[in-house]
């Protein structure tokens, strides 16, 4: 009976909530958010036409490049294999998003957040980048050669800065499951308030926020699609429905990367964990929040060089997330 | 909303099912949504590399040739550099008495190596 009801959950979760409609609909509703406050912040309207405020524009771009173009055929390359990666990298974020606090069907035990590397880390980089490399060009390849250097240094960056909440929470609380991404949602807002784990947590927020910038190829980090130098890097040959799919993955990405930092970094619904509408409420502004930043330091420099752009994660992100992470390691008796 | 327990093994699995699942619908969403195209001209099909040729790319393709020079080259730079600046002093009869001493040498190595 129990595995019954579990697989219900598991499918209406794949499906509908958090899963494929509400990534959908959360995903570009996020592009929307950073493609019109990128424009604000160049004085420009963003987007304007489709629905109050443009808000229905992504929806309507991918609608377009979905139902109306056409899938061209490709001499140098699989169409269905780039598919085949799409589709594999949308469902290792359903799949991730199942362990996040948000989801109906919660799946928590002792160490999950290695899931949350496995999924996030290996399957959804891995699929962008062979979804890309799918597609021979030599733009393209020179594209994921560049975006597989930033990525070889952002990962385990993001990762390491993701493990600081998690062994935190686990130290001072000893609440099971341990090493859990619920147990530190749940626990992590009263780090925030303990001046000697603000410190580790504020170099891990810092790391995480950079990752997230270097991972989906935001600026600084635009250096595998740039533009004017290798017509769209990695995107060059995506047209009609396979760049729909190629941009819902992309803006997938940054929903649970951002959904990531607002969860397990900042606490999700807390301090109003017990109400459902108010810790509903908090979620989403804490979210908007991590979105704001992403955009605010998209909009504030122009494109590093490969070589900077390494450094700088190196230097941003790895460097304090080892830091953080050495930091609550080497004193768990102050703490 | 309803947490389960499950153990490590099990929840891998499970997560790994839903993954497929998702996948899988998103791929049927696909092809059963999406346009396919009935234009199947040459150019069409072509990759795009700025609305040049093939040809660009071959051409400034790396040959073997190259390669070996490049990879002969530059381990065998140090020693090159080495021969030419200590051992060629600019003085003509030095560096024959060099050449003479070198081939000296090889004629050495090439009598006791056939007359083994």
């Amino acid at each position: 009976m129990e595995e019954a009801v579990l697989i219900s959950w598991a499918v209406f979760s794949a499906l509908v909530f958090p899963g494929l409609l509400s990534l959908w609909i959360a995903a570009l509703l996020s592009e929307w958010w950073v493609r019109k406050l990128y424009a604000r912040t160049q004085r420009r309207m963003g987007p304007t036409y489709v629905g109050p405020i443009g808000i229905l524009q992504p929806f309507a771009d991918f609608l377009k490049l979905f139902l109306v173009k056409t899938e061209p055929s490709y001499k140098y390359g699989s169409v269905k294999l780039a598919r085949i990666f799409g589709c594999v990298g949308i469902g290792a974020v359903v799949a991730t998003l199942l362990l996040m606090p948000i989801s109906p069907v919660r799946v928590a035990f002792d160490f999950d957040v290695i899931l949350l590397i496995y999924f996030l880390g290996v399957w959804v980089a891995l699929s962008e980048l062979l979804m890309s490399a799918s597609l021979t060009n030599p733009f393209t390849i020179k594209g994921v050669s560049r975006y597989s250097s930033i990525v070889a240094v952002a990962e385990p960056a993001f990762f390491t800065a993701t493990i600081v909440p998690v062994y935190l929470v686990s130290l001072t609380t000893r609440e099971n499951p341990i090493f859990s991404i619920s147990t530190t949602a749940e626990h992590v807002w009263s780090l925030w308030t303990k001046p000697l784990t603000v410190i580790p947590l504020l170099l891990a927020t810092m790391a995480a926020l950079v990752s997230i910038q270097s991972k989906l190829m935001l600026p600084p980090f635009n250096i595998p699609e740039a533009e004017q130098e290798l017509i769209a890097g990695v995107e060059t040959e995506f047209s009609g429905p396979l760049l729909a799919l190629f941009n819902f993955l992309h803006d997938a990405d940054l929903y649970v990367l951002s959904l990531v930092v607002a969860v397990v970094f900042l606490g999700g619904p807390h301090p109003f964990g017990d109400n459902p509408v108010l810790g509903a409420l908090t979620t989403v502004l804490k979210y908007l929040a991590v979105l704001t930043a992403v955009t605010i330091l998209k909009s504030s420099f122009g494109r590093f060089r490969v070589e900077q752009g390494v450094t700088t994660v190196v230097k941003y992100a790895l460097i304090p997330a080892l830091v953080a992470l050495s930091f609550s390691m080497a004193a768990p008796s102050l703490i | 909303m309803s947490q389960f327990s499950l153990d490590p093994r099990t929840a891998t699995l499970f997560l790994s099912g839903v993954l497929a699942f998702s996948a899988l619908v998103m791929y049927l969403l696909y092809v059963s949504l999406s346009r396919k195209t009935s234009q199947t001209s040459s150019e069409y099909s072509e990759a795009y590399i700025g609305g040049e040729p093939l040809s660009v790319i071959r051409s400034v393709d790396v040959s073997v040739r190259n390669l070996f020079w490049g990879i002969v080259g530059g381990a065998g730079r140090r020693l090159y550099s080495f021969l030419r600046e200590q051992m060629h002093n600019g003085i003509l009869n030095d560096w024959g008495v060099f050449m003479v001493i070198y081939m000296g040498l090889l004629l050495l190595a090439a009598l006791i190596y056939f007359m083994r």
